[in-house]
């Protein structure tokens, strides 16, 4: 009975699983563009309505001083539909219980998923950002220090993707799904997109002598991170079994 | 292969019970089983069927009780055993955007490193090589439902468990399915079934081993051999009568 | 175990209230009048220029975060017993979270309301995203989802399980979105509100008192309403059982029915048993 067991290597086998599972995820996505189009989409509509919204105020606002705030209100919206859709492919044809048979560690499958829905987030920001700029910003001075708000962008979406998989795992087979990840993940997202805007704000706007705040904000940013993913993945088994 | 000559039955259960708060899905359920038979599962709706088979797929805990699959204890080692178990439900569980191959390599590659020969072989199997490059999505039930056996296989499980797999199918297809399920059996590999249905006819066909369950016990466990087949109808028909109760 | 602590419940609630009392009652009374909004300069909130007047309404203070921190407590409560029933798979803990909940909610609506007035009477807003305020109205929404999730969501065993992670994450996001307000200042809202702890024993006192009066009002709430809830499982299990009485006939042609078809199978069973010693001999 033992040669299963040491036959297969937990270790590497583990890390083998997780890129099996990356690369369909992955591969899916390749063949369909399903969640990267209607993402992208979504993405240039709440644009066109920040248009409308401030096609009033003409030259007298900066928008400089709230383009971070902007910014992120657009990638949480984003990120809440492509998370919703995120499991369709899993439950279609109870693909998630064929994973689930195979001995795979159900943190792999967390880990997967997050990673999955973390590059496919980061595709559509990378798409969507000069976008961003060219509609918003392209007559405004921008500040030298405006590259530095890659780095709070790249922290708030992993902590988006880490505790967006495992709150649209949860809500994958409830009531009303899309409204219930919604209400389920902004309040828990809250902090995160609080500390991202601050860290984004100052580096739009550039201003000297500010950029302690930048650094502490980035720094609770990742601390969010970590406690997050860690608790999502030590529970992550409690949401996909039963 | 020395894991095929492992000692013990195929399953042995004592006093399973699934419950939760004051529901019990499953009443102190016993139940052996030697290796290489067919167990068919009969009972009706709300009787604790699927509970069980879950439990024997282990994708469900029991309460209370012990569980030996394959002479392992499945509540200690479960991951010992997943890589033994294969189930083939009434649905696919297939991604339809992926081809038959991908699909097949994929699941494989949850059990180890894929063995690309195997695959063939079991493409050729469920008679569906000529398709393999072919996204899911474009094939009919039937053929899903057969892929879904390679799927089943690719880990070369030694106990297969089937969950309604009829449904949904046309006659055709169902008959397709059980010549393969007939001819998986008789591939020497000595694999244990054991299947959940509603049709008790061709439920009935298939087995060496029948079971009833109602309202979360056992009614009778018997091998097919020594029972009278009218009797057993008649036993399950009460039951089904009988309701949930 | 269970009757002891009823007893108390009634003895915490009547002291938990006269020490809420008392520190109103020494909040109004003895503490004296302190300079509310404790800044380096006056800030226009709103339009209106707040400066470092003697507050009255900085007696919501000695309501206002024994409150608070009750709800906190109740939450952490919650937590516990959420993590114990992801170990035990135990209903009894998934009750004890539920209602641990339930408090919480309780408690942070009144901290909530307390906590609007305070701004109206301070400030002369409704409404200001200053740090605390803003981890209570997340604080709040955190419970709703809770909740709106238990509502989702129908097999009892999910719930119970998801529930107990989304307890569980929640209560790890409290904190967080606590200190997130706190670390990052906002540049539109100075941070108002600070509880040192060398306040004069003057105000030490009553705030004291408030504080473990709140504390044993919450936990006699907390028993009070999970008798209730218990009381709940019970009618449900009640009623079932009325209506299986209600079909008392079915259930014993049911039972007796089972009671045959096992004899039945079991007839089967040894039929077969007959026939392989046969069939070996």
């Amino acid at each position: 009975m033992r040669i299963v067991d040491s036959a297969r290597p937990k270790g590497l086998s583990s890390l083998a699983q997780y890129r099996a599972l990356l690369l369909k995820d992955l591969r899916q996505e390749i063949r369909t563009r399903e969640m990267l189009t209607s993402m992208a989409v979504y993405a240039l509509l709440v644009l066109t309505i920040y248009g409308a919204a401030l096609s009033q105020v003409g030259d007298k606002i900066q928008v400089v001083s709230f383009a971070g705030g902007l910014l992120w209100a657009l990638i949480i919206f984003t990120s809440l539909l492509g998370l919703n859709r995120s499991f369709s492919h899993e439950t279609e044809s109870g693909c998630l219980e064929g994973i689930l048979l195979a001995p795979v560690d159900r943190a792999i499958i967390f880990l997967a998923k997050a990673t999955s829905n973390l590059i496919f987030l980061v595709a559509v920001e990378v798409l969507v950002l000069p976008l961003f700029f060219l509609f918003f910003l392209s007559g405004a001075d921008l500040a030298g220090t405006t590259f530095y708000i890659a780095l709070p962008l790249l922290i708030g979406t992993v902590g988006v993707a880490g505790v967006g998989t495992l709150l649209s795992t949860m809500t994958i087979d409830t009531r009303g799904r899309d409204v219930l990840l919604a209400i389920l993940f902004i309040p828990v997202a809250f902090p995160l997109v609080y500390a991202c805007v601050s860290a984004t704000t100052v580096a739009f706007m550039g201003v000297e002598g500010t950029f302690g705040t930048f650094w502490t904000s980035c720094a609770v940013a990742a601390a969010y991170d970590v406690i997050m993913i860690a608790a999502a993945w030590g529970l992550y088994e409690f949401a996909v079994d039963s | 292969m020395l894991v095929r000559d492992a000692v013990g039955p195929a399953v042995e259960a004592h006093g399973l019970v699934k419950q939760f708060g004051d529901r019990r899905a499953l009443d102190g359920v016993d139940l052996a089983l030697p290796r290489g038979s067919f167990l068919s599962i009969f009972g009706p709706n709300g009787a604790g069927k699927t509970t069980l088979l879950r439990q024997l797929a282990l994708l469900a805990r029991p309460t209370r009780g012990e569980l030996h699959i394959l002479g392992v204890d499945a509540l200690e080692e479960p991951d010992v055993l997943r890589s033994r178990i294969g189930l083939i439900s009434h649905k696919s569980m297939l991604y339809g955007d992926l081809t038959a191959h991908e699909n097949l390599e994929f699941f494989a590659s949850l059990y180890g490193e894929p063995d690309q020969a195997r695959i063939d072989e079991l493409l050729r199997l469920v008679e569906l090589d000529h398709r393999r490059n072919d996204p899911v999505r474009t094939y009919s039930r039937g053929m899903q439902q057969r892929l879904s056996i390679a799927r089943a296989l690719v880990n070369d499980p030694d106990l297969v468990l089937l969950d309604e797999p009829y449904s949904g199918l046309d006659p055709h297809a169902a008959e397709l399915f059980d010549r393969l399920i007939g001819r998986v059996r008789e591939d020497g590999c000595n694999r244990t079934f054991i299947m959940v249905s509603h049709d008790l006819a061709k439920g009935y066909a298939l087995c060496s081993h029948a079971l009833i369950l109602a309202r979360g016990q056992v009614v009778v466990c018997a091998e097919k051999q020594g029972i009278d087949a009218a009797a057993f109808k008649d036993l399950y028909l009460a039951t089904v009568g009988m309701g949930v109760a | 175990m269970r009757s002891k602590a009823d007893k108390l419940v009634p003895v915490l609630l009547v002291l938990g209230g006269l020490l809420t009392l008392a520190d109103i009652v020494w909040a109004f009374t003895l503490s004296p009048l302190v300079q509310g909004a404790v800044l380096d300069e006056p800030v226009v909130i709103a339009g209106h220029m707040v400066t470092t007047k003697l507050l009255f309404s900085q007696k919501i203070f000695y309501l206002h975060v024994p409150v608070a921190v009750a709800s906190f407590v109740a939450m952490a409560v919650s937590c516990f017993h959420a993590v114990r029933f992801l170990m035990t798979k135990d209903r009894a803990h998934d009750l004890k979270s539920h209602t641990a909940m339930q408090v919480t909610f309780v408690f942070v609506l009144a901290t909530m309301v307390s906590g609007v007035i305070w701004t109206r009477l301070d400030w002369n807003v409704w409404w200001t995203w200053e740090p605390r305020l803003t981890t209570y109205f997340i604080l709040m929404l955190l419970v709703m989802a809770y909740f709106i999730l238990r509502n989702a969501i129908d097999d009892p065993e999910r719930r119970a399980r998801f529930c107990a992670v989304f307890g569980i994450v929640a209560f790890v996001d409290a904190p967080i979105s606590f200190m997130v307000t706190r670390v990052i200042p906002s540049s539109i809202h100075p941070v108002v509100f600070r509880t040192d702890s060398g306040l004069p024993p003057m105000m030490l006192v009553p705030f004291l008192l408030g504080m473990f009066g709140m504390l044993m009002v919450c936990i006699a709430i907390y028993v009070l309403a999970v008798r209730v809830n218990e009381q709940a499982v019970v009618v449900e299990e009640l009623k079932e059982r009325l209506e299986e009485r209600d079909a008392s006939r079915q259930v014993a042609v049911a039972d007796e029915a089972l009671a045959r078809l096992r004899a039945q199978g079991e007839k089967l069973s040894a039929a077969e048993a007959d026939d392989d010693s046969k069939k070996e001999n």
